[in-house]
């Protein structure tokens, strides 16, 4: 789940309706993909302005130390503009006095007055920044501790501007909407908060999207709260029964349905349990005391984490096909893994959305390998950015300038995720995954910062996360032309030249498998520089070499000639059955092998073999 | 893809595409070996070279700015005898037609002698075999012999079919008990002995290709289709006497498993093929 400024842009919207127009078809793997990774994205690139405005805002640090501590929102219906109640606890972190103006993240909310509570006595409100700020002005000092309540009485905009974050179809329906945002300049990193929410629900709908809930006692009446901080609401209603089960390490899993989606309830609450389990184990703790999934109507064109609870477009929820079960079970490793990343390490600017985006992928893909005993998602992924996201429509990964791309998706989600995989690779499993868990205890129930996280990151890691600051510090990787000739005395040479394009050069270490008669394979390391070539002369009993095949850096090989893929120096049968033995393979796809692609058509198939074909002997001395 | 692969007779770049058939590039040398070994002849082909009878005149061939012993001109082709003494190294080789250079090609020279299996058969007296003889019904008539290597255990091994006047039929196939997912390797002969006429594919294999890439070596791929049937089967014409191999090198021959990994267990046998000038009318070999 994205920050709650990620509202989906209207267009963004409207293109869902095809997206699940297409889901009757049959699946290829490029719908697949594209699915995927609309049902990632949360809502696309937050184009809103307001969300550009409140980073600049949020780390103004012009405002007085307060600490808000609970928000309790009574709704009066759920219709898009309703009247709302906010009472809003705040305690002192340093004298506060009379007269002292405190400010209030109010997104979608229009505030008309504020008063004290419980004298009733009205306090001075400006409000700026297009309603996105309320300034409220004390009428009495408070002592450090000290807590006092401030009602703010006006509209809850429940702007249904997109089926992503609002839908209303009478029976069924979801809100995730913006709200409050912590607003403590002097600690933004630990001002959580409660939020409580009391809205009126129509009898006979059952209502999920708690992390604790709690029973009125009122008739039509529901009452939401968050266990743990969180900074907006969002709940989702049906005619439902739930599949309760206990996962293994304990965690208590509600799959909402109607009775006639029941049997793809229980599958859900299965799998999100084996994601729960999976990510349990390996972290140390789950930080969610129960969580609920709950279909949504596909024109949400999302799928959705708030806090305790993932919304799936039905479509993903009952999972038809086969193709659609492997889908529905990495969306929902991703949206368990964002109980983690965003509704427990929160952020808040857009340039940390890799924060929460890449690291949920990232630990989606853990869920992924365990499911499937290898690395499949994650190669994917890779190759789904590498192929997809040409140089000049790159982004950098922490730029806040990302969040306006239209890779978003791409550069954010997949590249950002496959860092993550090179430096897990890099630094071994085990220390990774204790890192990661350390990550996510240090900043459990607070925001983080990319800078934070780089520290600790570096703290821990040292000189290999180091050496993979450059590929989430700026865009582009490097493609590296590779020629091996064969000498007339049998010794083969490799020569690397990396070619430049709009990013510029990069220094990269490739490995490079080099296959002998006698030994076997061994492992030679190459550093490329941004320019020039590096020559690697090889023993006269090396038979081929294959360039990075563990995809240990961001990076494109190219042979050359391109039809020698083994790297041999001659173009001969053995580069034929090399493309012969992967089959047909379509676009980005964890099998894919760039070197194979001699004709850089996006497709390894006959068109290959017959170049390889066509050139058979050429390189002979 | 199942189709029989044929490789037609004496062409340089022959394969089982229509489209891929020779094309003419102007006086482009093409020599053999290549590169060339002090000492031993080569044969220097070109299209549109021009035939030149028993007097060369002003007709020659230089290596490095050397004049070369021209053993014959042909219609397409001339022999010629590179000295044992031409330094080691790359120099351009030159064919001089009516006094001036008329094409030119940078070649490399080893120095050393070449395989022990290069050597001529000793005793034997014979003349060349006379390629400047267009004639084919006037061409020379050999005597064949071939012998296998021993077969190995597990692998593939070249096996000498019936014994016909003048050829040499071969076909590469699997030994008993031996199933695998791929096969590739690189056939190679001495082109002044034998010349290639005839290489097929069954259609038994799921995908193969072949193609003489260069005098004396043919490239060969293929995912098996059934064990039992032969990988290529190879028809060559003796065009000079000599005892030289027909070997799959071990350096480009492979055996793949369904994962397309390499099987070194797998190896691969050749033979030997000794050809002589027959007896002819009035004449003793």
């Amino acid at each position: 789940m994205r920050a709650p400024l990620r509202r989906v842009a209207l267009a963004a919207a409207v293109a869902m309706t095809p997206l699940f127009g297409a889901l009757s078809r049959a699946s290829t793997h490029a719908d697949e993909f594209a699915l995927r990774a609309r049902l990632l994205r949360h809502g696309g690139p937050p184009t809103d302005p307001r969300l550009a405005r409140l980073g600049q805002f949020k780390r103004a640090d012009d405002t007085p130390a307060f600490d808000l501590v609970t928000i309790d929102a009574h709704l009066a219906g759920l219709a898009p503009d309703a009247a709302a109640t906010f009472d809003v606890t705040v305690a002192a972190t340093s004298p506060l006095s009379a007269g002292q103006r405190l400010a209030f993240v109010t997104l979608d909310i229009d505030v008309a007055r504020v008063t004290q509570v419980p004298t009733g006595e009205s306090l001075a409100l400006e409000t700026s920044e297009a309603g996105a700020r309320a300034d409220v002005t004390l009428s009495a000092p408070l002592a450090v501790g000290e807590r006092t309540t401030l009602r703010f009485e006006g509209t809850q905009r429940l702007a249904c501007d997109s089926p992503a974050s609002c839908l209303d179809l009478g029976n069924t329906g979801h809100r995730v909407q913006f709200g409050w945002f912590p607003a403590s300049w002097n600690a933004p990193l630990t001002d959580r908060f409660d939020v409580f929410m009391t809205l009126p629900v129509s009898e006979g709908l059952d209502t999920v999207g708690t992390c604790a809930p709690e029973n009125t006692g009122t008739a039509g009446v529901k009452r939401f709260s968050t266990a743990r901080p969180t900074y907006f609401p969002a709940f989702a209603w049906g005619p439902w029964s739930a599949v309760a089960s206990t996962s293994e390490t304990g965690a208590a899993v509600f799959a909402f349905s109607e009775p006639a989606l029941r049997e793809s309830a229980g599958e859900v609450a299965a799998v999100a349990g084996t994601a729960v389990d999976h990510l349990t184990r390996a972290l140390g703790v789950w930080p969610a005391p129960r969580l609920s999934v709950a279909p949504i109507d596909d024109a949400a064109g999302v799928a959705l984490a708030p806090q305790c609870l993932v919304l799936l477009p039905r479509a993903v929820f009952v999972a038809d096909t086969t193709a659609r079960t492997t889908l529905r079970a990495e969306v929902l490793a991703h949206e368990v893994a964002h109980q983690y990343f965003f509704n427990s390490v929160a952020v808040a600017a857009p340039e940390d959305s890799w924060l929460s985006e890449a690291f949920a992928e990232h630990l989606s893909t853990w869920v992924s390998a365990a499911r499937e005993g290898a690395a499949t998602h994650a190669r994917r992924n890779y190759w789904e950015y590498v192929l997809t996201t040409p140089p000049v429509e790159d982004a950098t990964v922490t730029s806040p300038l990302v969040t306006r791309s239209a890779r978003y998706f791409e550069i954010v989600y997949l590249r950002g995720s496959s860092v993550l995989w090179m430096l897990q690779r890099a630094v071994g499993e085990a220390r990774w995954t204790a890192t990661v868990a350390l990550l996510a205890r240090t900043f459990q129930g607070q925001l983080a910062t990319t800078s934070e996280v780089f520290d600790l990151l570096h703290a821990q890691l040292g000189s290999a996360f180091d050496a993979h600051v450059p590929w989430l510090t700026r865009p582009g990787f490097p493609t590296v032309e590779v020629t091996a000739t064969r000498e007339s005395n049998g010794e083969l040479t490799l020569r690397l030249t990396p070619r430049l394009n709009v990013q510029g050069g990069f220094d990269i270490t490739l490995p490079v498998e080099v296959e002998t008669d006698a030994d076997g394979m061994r492992t030679d390391q190459v550093t490329l520089s941004a320019v020039g070539t590096v020559e690697l002369r090889l023993p006269q009993n090396a038979r081929a070499a294959i360039i990075d095949p563990e995809l240990t850096t961001l990076r494109r090989i190219r042979p050359q000639p391109s039809t020698d893929v083994d790297l041999s120096g001659i173009v001969d049968g053995r580069d034929l059955l090399d493309v012969w033995a992967l089959g047909e393979v379509v676009g980005p796809d964890a099998r894919w092998d760039d070197r194979l692609d001699t004709n850089a058509d996006g497709a390894i198939d006959d068109l290959d073999a017959a170049r390889i074909e066509r050139e058979l002997g050429r390189g002979l001395p | 893809m199942r189709r029989a692969c044929h490789v037609g007779i004496a062409s340089l770049l022959t394969a089982c595409w229509a489209d891929d058939a020779p094309r003419s590039l102007g006086p482009t040398l093409q020599v053999t070996p290549n590169p060339i070994v002090a000492g031993a002849p080569i044969v220097v082909t070109a299209n549109g070279l021009p035939m030149r009878g028993g007097t060369l005149g002003d007709d020659g061939v230089a290596l490095g700015g050397r004049s070369l012993q021209v053993l014959a001109w042909g219609a397409r082709e001339v022999r010629a005898a590179v000295p044992a003494d031409v330094p080691r190294g790359f120099a351009p080789l030159v064919v001089i037609v009516d006094g001036r250079p008329w094409a030119s090609a940078l070649v490399e020279t080893l120095s050393d002698t070449g395989p022990p299996d290069a050597s001529v058969l000793p005793g034997d007296t014979s003349p060349d075999p006379d390629v400047t003889q267009p004639d084919a019904e006037a061409r020379r008539r050999f005597e064949v012999d071939v012998v296998a290597d021993p077969t190995p255990a597990q692998g593939f091994a070249l096996t000498p079919l019936e014994a016909v006047p003048d050829e040499v039929r071969l076909e590469a196939r699997a030994t008993p008990g031996v199933s695998t997912w791929g096969v590739a390797f690189h056939l190679v002969w001495d082109p002044l002995q034998l010349e290639l006429v005839d290489a097929e594919v069954p259609p038994d294999h799921t995908r193969a290709a072949a193609k003489t890439a260069q005098p004396g070596r043919l490239i060969f791929g293929a995912v098996l289709g059934s064990a039992d049937a032969p990988l290529v089967t190879l028809r060559f014409r003796a065009i000079g006497r000599g005892e030289r191999r027909v070997s799959l090198p071990a350096a480009f021959a492979e055996a793949r498993d369904e994962r397309n990994q390499r099987r070194p267990e797998l190896t691969f046998a050749g033979v030997t093929v000794t050809t002589r000038a027959a007896a002819t009318d009035g004449a003793q070999p």
